[in-house]
């Protein structure tokens, strides 16, 4: 109980010491808050050892003349306990690696300006993704949600030139349009259940019923930059490094996914049409972000388009479990564990780049594994793990992707398998191109000139890169006992 | 002395004063014509007081005599010799503004008079004389928005209050005559249209603007 | 229900007046330059009266004063402390504001003045509106605050603000003679039951019943557009924008955050009596507000400016609160009142940060005009997007927790409809307010004309200390919203009390 409540309040203070403390404590600040909060979670983990899995309630009055119910409490379940491990460990290094980037040195954004801001909004940030991530109901899971949005515009702004702004500007308004979808779908709840449980859906009339997922769809569709809403993530990219590969990778992102997994896992009622449009608007999303693949010169911004491709993966393995295989469903929610460990990695080593070499212009680089050959055998793991060649992560989920699909089967199910390989294959070999091109051949003058990377940075990678051939099992442990 | 048939008349008087007030382009006529339309309503009330035995309502026609047919018009008397004689053009032509205004007192009086029973409260309202007045202070209110709609003169547009608040008193003691408080309601009532009217008109918009026309005070509009 | 008998209700309304004849006396005594600290220190000496007498009232008693028809209930309490309130927090905010006016010779010293004298006979004439319980004492209580703030909308004397002075008083009191209408028919159907009683407001709830339908509906529909007049609804809202822009920016921020509310606390005394009888008035009063609230919002959006800008969002916003109100349901009026609260401090919030954009650069005040002025002024950037952020209704800030709310009184209703409508505002309130926040605090400010070569400096502690506490109160609400729970409940409870009397 202690534990959990730690958990949450040392980044909260973190972010409030972090706008209080003299400019030259900051970084140590936010050091300290983070390492306390994995402390946190360690110990919230010894507590509870893996297997034994109970809802810890702690209901708290919160709007009293609108909704009677108790609102704020804590549930942890094997999902839960899932975006927990993504939220507090990919948030502890992202933190140190930015305690590194955030930097006068770093090559693209020579500046240490904001360094408070930054660590301030993601502190924040990393408590909110922790209330999504403990919420018992709807209700809380929809004010951290929209506390997410707040701090992915505060981030995406971080520089404040044009193209940040307009960024931030177009995030906002997409994520906050979704949002108002979920408030929408929650009032329609609220009114014929009185609740909003998780399960609550279960309660209305099936044509109801598949409105209000379908509300809860659109709002997670742009929170995780899914088609149509898919277009603020790349322009997202011109946020730090850090941001990119927290918010827009590995947690922020992952709360659409999230969403509807604990909607998916909670109800398998719902009707097979919404599984239908789930699945194929998924499919349509690869396509679209495959499509896009070819054209981006952009690092970064190749990494987006995988990232919202990948997401699409976790929806299409939701899709099928609606359509009536259910280990689609677990193998979606895997997906979301491995996805953002091996996507995290990438975009540390595009961070990397940026701070020795201050470019991620694909044609401008190359010959990068003879000057930092730790830096290479990084991203090519994290690429590995991401396209799903054993024993990295990636491989795993896919592989049960695809026996959901097959385990589907019927005309739909064959249908949906035959893009959905499509994208796996094509991508595959689009990515080993690209790595191909900028990390091996003759050196480019930009690689040459390339200075080296400060050790809190190399740390975070080596762990990342730990964490690709060891987040499988722990996925895997955690969709047995959720009941795969 | 006083009998029903008096009070219907009384009613017509004021209905046609309140359209010359309304219709006279001379600016000082109109003011003279609204003093006359303020007497009768003071008469109406004294007639009322009378009938009903409630003295309470002398007093009010007292403070009715005092604020409009006094304090009002002289205001508007004043402001008149500043300012052009004749009212900034109104909004309509004048053929057709009598020609619409004898439509509007037709058709409310006419519908006012027939469906009273549609928003009269009491069963005493709907018969003969207080019928005729509830009829005509209606009218009297509707009145005071068309002018407020079709004239662009700050004169006309204080008469088309003035006009919309006496119609408001006369609706009132048509439907409670018997009571103290309507009393205390008028009286009240027209301190605040004094009030309003003193504050509207000191603030010397003529000098400033160089123009009563309301329409021109646009500067805002963009 | 016991009652209590006290005269604290005429000390609230009587103070006022009490200093302003005091800074009268002063200025006849050459005393100027003491005003603002006098007007202040009365404004104190009331907010500490408004505040036990609250907290007495909260337990269940309402205060009554039948000589003077005055009576105050959970309601009146609740509007009572957040006029006091912010009368105060905006006198503390003017003091260096109207300072600099006076200086740079805006406002002539006589005029000066005349400022807090308006200001304290206004706060007289708001705490009579509330703590009022007599039909027509309400008309004349809001009557008298329309002519002292439009005294205050004209207050520079300039040609722009005589005429939205003019327009502003012309219109709110032909409005008013609508409501003044309605009233008289209400009455004229109550009095056979009630005889004089009948101009007792805590009264009417009894006979609701017993009225006739069509009078009621007349009544309701005259007083619904003579309160939508006074609150700035469209299509009554032309005097708004203008009345908003020109007057003084501590006046507008009167203006946006008390004298519209008073056309919603009227609604609330009065029409949603009705509501629960005659289901048509919920409707009328939805239709109504949803095309405000979106009109209202389109015009926000293409403003050039700040303060129209804020205006139409009022028009918005105040449309909020009367959907509320208007349904006549407990979880309805509790969100009406929540957002009216939650509105004050917003918007008080935001009027006060383009008062400080414009006593930073001088009066500018068109968004083409401004930009880059987030590094000069840090904290006025901060308290400014964290009011856009709450009126668009994002959590953790207040905003949300009221709309919300009122999304499910509607829900709850059956008024989808409606419910599309407010959400769809939701977006483009958050939108048409944080791009204007970019705009003036991040964007290259425009060369040729403009602030870019002007110095720059933040406002003066008094004036920021006022900002920093009102993002500060809209943060605390929309985090720990069952703060305010008790003091709305109660008040929601006085309103359901009185219609619930007639069974």
């Amino acid at each position: 109980m202690l534990s959990v409540i730690l958990l949450f309040l040392f980044p909260v203070a973190g972010a409030i010491l972090s706008m209080m403390v003299p400019k030259k404590r900051v970084t140590l600040v936010a050091l300290g808050s983070v390492t306390g909060m994995l402390v946190s979670l360690i110990w919230l983990f010894l507590q509870k050892p893996p297997g034994v899995w109970r809802v810890l309630a702690i209901s708290w009055k919160w709007m009293s003349g609108a909704a009677a119910q108790g609102v704020f409490g804590i549930l942890l379940d094997p999902l839960s306990t899932l975006m927990l491990l993504i939220v507090v460990v990919l948030g502890f290094l992202v933190i140190l690696y930015g305690a590194g980037y955030i930097s006068a040195r770093n090559r693209e954004h020579a500046s240490e300006e904001g360094r408070e801001r930054h660590n301030f909004w993601l502190l924040l940030f990393i408590a909110a993704m922790i209330g999504v991530a403990l919420s018992p109901n709807l209700l809380q899971l929809f004010f951290f949600w929209e506390l997410t949005t707040l701090c992915s515009w505060a981030l995406i702004s971080h520089y404040r030139n044009d193209e940040s702004l307009r960024a931030g500007f177009k995030a906002l308004l997409m994520t906050f349009s979704g949002g108002l979808f979920f408030a929408a779908a929650l009032v329609v709840l609220y009114v014929f259940t009185g609740r909003f449980d998780f399960d609550a859906i279960s309660e209305l009339a099936p044509r109801l019923r598949f409105w209000v997922f379908l509300f809860f769809l659109i709002a997670a569709w742009a929170k995780s930059a899914q088609f149509p809403f898919y277009t603020w993530l790349p322009d997202a990219m011109a946020a730090p490094t850090t941001v990119s590969m927290y918010l827009h990778a590995a947690a922020m992102v992952k709360a659409g996914v999230f969403l509807i997994a604990r909607l998916t896992l909670a109800n398998f009622t719902i009707p097979w049409l919404s599984g239908l449009i789930v699945a194929v608007c998924a499919v349509v999303t690869m396509l679209i972000a495959l499509f896009l693949f070819f054209t981006q010169n952009d690092l970064k911004k190749l990494l987006a388009y995988s990232t919202i491709a990948h997401l699409a993966y976790v929806f299409f393995g939701l899709g099928i479990a609606m359509m009536g295989s259910k280990l689609g469903a677990y193998a979606g929610a895997m997906h979301i564990l491995n996805h953002s460990v091996a996507k995290g990695l990438l975009f540390l080593c595009v961070g990397v780049l940026s701070y020795a070499a201050g470019t991620r212009k694909i044609d401008e680089l190359s010959g990068v594994a003879k000057k930092c050959p730790l830096l290479a055998i990084a991203f090519i793991c994290g690429m590995f793990a991401l396209l799903g060649v054993p024993p990295f992560s990636g491989f795993w989920s896919k592989f049960y992707l695809l026996a959901a699909t097959i385990q589907l089967g019927g005309v739909a199910g064959w249908l949906l398998l035959i893009p959905f390989l499509l994208e796996i294959i094509l991508g595959f070999a689009w990515f080993l191109h690209v790595g191909h091109k900028v990390f091996f051949g003759t050196p480019s003058q930009r690689t040459l000139d390339a200075q080296p990377v400060p050790p809190s940075m190399q740390f975070a990678l080596v762990v990342l890169i730990i964490l690709t051939l060891v987040a499988p099992y722990a996925g895997l442990h955690l969709m047995q006992a959720m009941g795969m | 002395m006083i009998n029903e048939q008096m009070l219907v008349t009384l009613t017509m008087a004021i209905l046609i004063t309140s359209v010359a007030a309304v219709e006279i382009r001379n600016l000082r006529l109109a003011a003279h014509a609204y003093l006359l339309h303020s007497l009768l309503l003071c008469a109406i009330i004294v007639s009322y007081a009378y009938i009903t035995g409630n003295e309470s309502l002398y007093l009010w026609a007292i403070t009715c005599v005092l604020t409009k047919v006094i304090i009002i018009p002289w205001l508007l008397i004043r402001y008149s010799k500043m300012v052009p004689q004749n009212e900034y053009r109104p909004i309509v032509g004048f053929v057709m503004s009598v020609l619409a205004l004898t439509v509007i007192l037709i058709v409310f009086y006419k519908v006012f008079q027939t469906s009273i029973t549609l928003w009269a409260p009491t069963e005493e309202a709907q018969r003969a004389p207080v019928r005729n007045l509830l009829a005509g202070s209606v009218t009297v209110f509707v009145l005071g928005i068309w002018t407020l709609l079709s004239r662009r003169d700050v004169i006309k547009t204080v008469i088309g209050v003035a006009l919309m608040e006496n119609g408001v008193h006369l609706i009132l003691l048509a439907l409670v005559p018997q009571l103290k408080e309507t009393t205390m309601i008028g009286i009240v009532t027209n301190v605040v249209a004094v009030v309003f009217i003193l504050l509207y008109l000191s603030a010397d918009i003529y000098r400033i603007f160089g123009t009563t026309d309301s329409a021109r005070l646009s500067e805002l509009k963009r | 229900m016991t009652t209590d008998h006290s005269w604290i209700p005429l000390i609230l309304i009587i103070g006022p007046v009490f200093g302003a004849i005091v800074i009268e006396l002063l200025a006849a005594a050459k005393k100027i330059r003491a005003v603002e600290n006098i007007a202040i220190g009365f404004l104190c000496l009331q907010f500490a009266i408004s505040l036990p007498f609250s907290i007495r009232i909260w337990s269940g008693t309402p205060l009554l004063l039948e000589a003077y028809a005055l009576r105050i209930d959970g309601l009146s309490a609740l509007m009572g402390l957040l006029i006091n309130m912010m009368v105060l927090l905006i006198l503390i905010y003017s003091k260096r504001y109207m300072q600099r006016e006076q200086e740079h010779g805006l406002v002539s010293i006589k005029r000066y003045r005349l400022y807090y004298t308006l200001i304290l006979i206004f706060t007289g004439s708001m705490n009579w509106t509330v703590t009022t319980n007599h039909l027509i004492h309400l008309y004349v209580a809001m009557e008298a605050s329309t002519l002292a703030t439009a005294l205050l909308v004209a207050f520079y004397r300039k040609k722009a603000s005589l005429e939205a002075g003019y327009k502003y008083v012309l219109l709110v009191v032909v409005g008013m003679t609508f409501s003044l209408l309605g009233m008289v028919l209400i009455f004229a159907a109550v009095y056979p039951h009630l005889g004089a009683d009948g101009l007792l407001l805590s009264r009417i709830g009894e006979v609701v019943k017993l009225i006739p339908r069509n009078i009621a509906l007349f009544g309701v529909a005259f007083m619904t557009c003579g309160f939508a007049c006074k609150a700035g609804l469209v299509p009554f809202h032309a005097w708004l924008p203008d009345a908003h822009s020109e007057a003084p920016s501590p006046v507008s921020a009167l203006l946006s955050g008390l004298i519209i509310k008073l056309g919603a606390y009227a609604l609330t005394r009065t029409v949603t009596i009705f509501a629960p009888t005659y289901h048509g008035i919920v409707i009328f009063i939805a239709l109504l507000a949803s095309a405000s609230m979106l009109i209202g919002i389109m015009m926000a959006l293409v403003q050039d400016d700040l303060k129209r800008m804020l205006a139409y969002s009022s028009v918005s916003q105040i449309s909020y609160v009367f959907e509320g109100l208007g349904l006549g349901t407990y979880l309805g009026i509790y969100g009406g009142l929540f957002h009216l609260v939650n509105h004050t401090l917003i918007k008080a919030l935001l009027f006060l940060s383009v008062g400080a954009i414009m006593y930073a650069t001088g009066g500018v005040r068109r968004i083409s005009q401004l930009g880059g002025l987030g590094k000069k002024m840090p904290v006025t950037a901060f308290c400014f997007l964290a009011g856009a952020l709450a009126i668009g209704g994002l959590p953790p800030f207040n905003g949300f927790v009221s709309k919300f709310t009122l999304f499910m009184a509607i829900g709850e209703q059956h008024l989808y409809w409606a419910v599309a409508i407010s959400i769809l505002t939701g977006l483009m309130t958050l939108a048409c307010l944080v791009r204007a926040g970019y705009l003036v605090f991040w964007a290259k400010p425009s060369q040729d004309k403009g602030v870019a070569g002007t110095p720059i400096r933040e406002v003066p502690a008094s004036m920021y200390a006022v900002l920093l506490l009102l993002a500060a109160l809209c943060l605390v609400i929309g985090l720990f919203p069952n703060l305010l729970y008790p003091i709305l409940d109660n008040a929601t409870r006085a309103v359901l009390a009185i219609w619930s009397a007639g069974g």
